[in-house]
């Protein structure tokens, strides 16, 4: 089963992500924070296998978030969903196979794809 | 890969050709045969009956003296020879009062039977003359005897048509025999005749999938023969030969704009990297504003939309442009340098002076210099490139926010009212554009705070919606009065998810720039 952690700073984005994770026939289990240093929290507590993270936050953004999780976790999977189309950020990501970005408003189609790969890839993994 | 398939009523063109032939050489043989078969049938008629009517007329004859002297044991002699003809049934002599005088019946023959055949004869014909009659089951020959001019009696020979059926039956047996031998015949020689013409045709079905497989366009097609399936062989040979040439010319040039294109791309990717390195880091803004949310979205990789955030003397002081050049895309982009670099010696000079800001006066220098670096200063010149665009200074220790707007229109809620600073109907930098335009500067206290838009018009132009029409500026508002006082994080989310929502299937007509500030 996945465990997705969700973190963005909007509530609204938070809701609308969780919403379509929902219409999506793939079993698992949602957390949601609003900041990065939360969202560190919240991975050390819980067996999230998919974060999702939004990059604009306060206290601590996504590019800090992610260089925070990959000094211990290198191959948890990452979605990046953000508004600033920033080539310099993508570029920083590119590097790691892991880390997939995403534009806001989110293609959900391309997010379900997305999701199957983790679930089969977690699958296998598991057997 | 693709490849010819049969269709699923598939019918080879050999059974076609084949049943053609064959139905062909059928309906001449038939019609042949039923012609040589009436003929014939009619022929064997007109002969059996002629036989009749001599032998009758022969007898009659023999019988006159008999008849005339009343001697019925002569004519019945002369009658009884009948028996040696194969299918006489019965013969009768009537005198001239219509009553039997004589009569011959061959074995197993019923009289009455025979007489009511004659009286039914005789009450459609005249007894007085030749009567030559045939049914399906009988052949009747009546002979008038006249002595001297005078009529003295009628001679009538009954026979049956079974030598007529039994030659009937042999004929028909014979030449449906001859139809069926015939049609083997013609079926035979269809598979052999139709391979004349079906052979190159295959020969060139062969070729098609061979080519359509491998694409091997070398191949070649011979042919045997010097008729139109030479000249079609030669064509598509010559046509193979063209395909060829152009595909290989294809290939090449496909070749050749796929390492344009590979190394445009690159160029275009690395310009990207370039113009986001323009874009400021949104950390700026903390500083200077209690929340704030930024879109960036070019249309392209690379985009005409530009947004400049500057911190100036101290840190109470800062300018914010949001620009949006001419067009999109890789011109759009080049403008945005040049906007970027006047903006950098504007910002130089400011930090290097004491001098007052006002955003009015930073478009008409703007205006000025871009009319001069791009060389529009008149309205021949050949480019015509420029911007709109709003610029916004705040000064913190102040307490004042100053707008100055090139077309696009700033939008901030103050006191829970919503207010619209009109840009000035004026651009910047194009040929067309006033040198000497002096635009206009709003001022506003922000002690108690106010919430601020500044949006290149990428967002109210997108088409969308059921007719395909621009979202426009009196949405915008509406759906400003709903998010305002949202966080705005929220509000981000509501503008990308508001556009994406009308825009639906259109495309993306523009850049899009959006930038929400609150104090």
């Amino acid at each position: 089963m996945l465990h997705i952690l969700t973190v963005d700073d909007s509530k609204m984005a938070r809701k609308r992500l969780l919403s379509t994770l929902d219409t999506f026939n793939i079993p698992h289990k949602t957390y949601e924070e609003d900041d990065g240093v939360k969202a560190l929290k919240a991975l050390e507590d819980s067996p999230i296998n998919l974060l999702i993270t939004d990059l604009e936050m306060p206290n601590m953004d996504g590019v800090e978030l992610i260089k925070e999780v990959r000094k211990t976790n290198l191959s948890l999977n990452i979605i990046v969903i953000t508004t600033v189309a920033n080539e310099q950020i993508k570029q920083l990501l590119k590097s790691d196979r892991f880390t997939y970005f995403m534009k806001k408003p989110i293609d959900t189609k391309i997010l379900e794809t997305y999701l199957k790969k983790v679930q089969h890839q977690i699958g296998s993994k598991d057997a | 890969m693709r490849q010819f398939k049969k269709p699923v009523k598939f019918h080879s063109i050999s059974t076609k050709l084949i049943l053609l032939f064959s139905l062909s050489a059928s309906i001449a043989l038939l019609l042949s045969f039923i012609t040589i078969f009436i003929y014939t049938f009619n022929e064997n008629k007109q002969n059996r009956m002629e036989l009749f009517h001599i032998t009758a007329k022969t007898m009659a004859q023999n019988l006159i003296a008999a008849i005339d002297f009343d001697d019925d044991v002569s004519t019945n002699k002369v009658l009884s020879t009948l028996s040696l003809i194969d299918g006489v049934e019965a013969a009768f002599v009537f005198k001239d009062n219509g009553k039997t005088f004589s009569s011959y019946l061959a074995p197993k023959i019923d009289a009455k039977t025979m007489a009511k055949l004659t009286k039914k004869l005789y009450s459609s014909y005249d007894a007085h003359k030749t009567i030559e009659y045939i049914d399906y089951e009988y052949l009747i020959v009546n002979q008038p005897i006249y002595l001297d001019g005078k009529y003295l009696a009628s001679f009538c020979i009954i026979s049956n048509t079974d030598y007529l059926k039994e030659n009937f039956r042999e004929e028909l047996f014979l030449l449906l025999a001859v139809f069926v031998f015939t049609l083997l015949v013609v079926i035979t020689l269809s598979q052999k005749m139709q391979k004349i013409f079906t052979a190159p045709i295959f020969k060139m079905k062969e070729a098609i999938e061979d080519i359509s497989l491998n694409k091997n366009f070398s191949l070649k097609v011979d042919s045997n023969t010097n008729d139109e399936f030479k000249i079609l062989f030669d064509g598509f040979n010559y046509m193979l030969g063209t395909i060829k040439e152009n595909t290989l010319e294809l290939e090449k040039t496909k070749q050749e704009m796929a390492a344009v294109h590979k190394h445009t791309k690159a160029s275009i990717e690395y310009a990207a990297l370039i113009q986001s390195s323009l874009i400021p880091e949104n950390t700026l803004f903390r500083k200077y504003f209690k929340d704030y949310f930024s879109i960036w979205h070019p249309k392209d990789l690379v985009g005409g939309d530009i947004y400049l955030f500057e911190e100036l003397r101290h840190d109470d002081e800062c300018l914010l442009m949001v620009i949006d050049c001419t067009g999109h895309g890789v011109p759009g982009a080049f403008v945005t340098m040049l906007v970027k670099a006047v903006e950098r010696q504007i910002v130089e000079r400011i930090k290097h002076s004491d001098e007052v800001v006002s955003p009015a006066k930073l478009l008409s220098v703007f205006n000025h210099s871009m009319k001069h670096l791009l060389k529009q200063e008149d309205k021949t010149s050949v480019s015509n490139a420029g911007f709109d665009g709003q610029i916004i200074y705040l000064n913190k220790k102040e307490n004042i926010m100053k707008f100055a707007s090139a077309r696009n229109d700033i939008y901030y809620f103050k006191d829970d009212k919503l207010h619209t600073i009109k840009g000035d109907r004026q651009s910047i930098g194009y040929k067309d554009s006033d040198m000497d335009y002096e635009f206009t500067e709003h001022c506003v206290d922000t002690s108690n705070g106010l919430t601020l838009y500044a949006l290149t018009d990428g967002f109210t132009d997108q088409n969308g919606g059921s007719k395909s029409l621009p979202y426009g500026k009196r949405r915008l508002k509406e759906m400003l009065k709903d998010i305002y006082k949202e966080s705005m994080a929220d509000q981000q989310e509501e503008f990308l998810y508001a556009f994406e929502m009308y825009k639906n299937h259109d495309e993306v007509n523009d850049d899009l720039t959006v930038i929400g500030l609150k104090i």
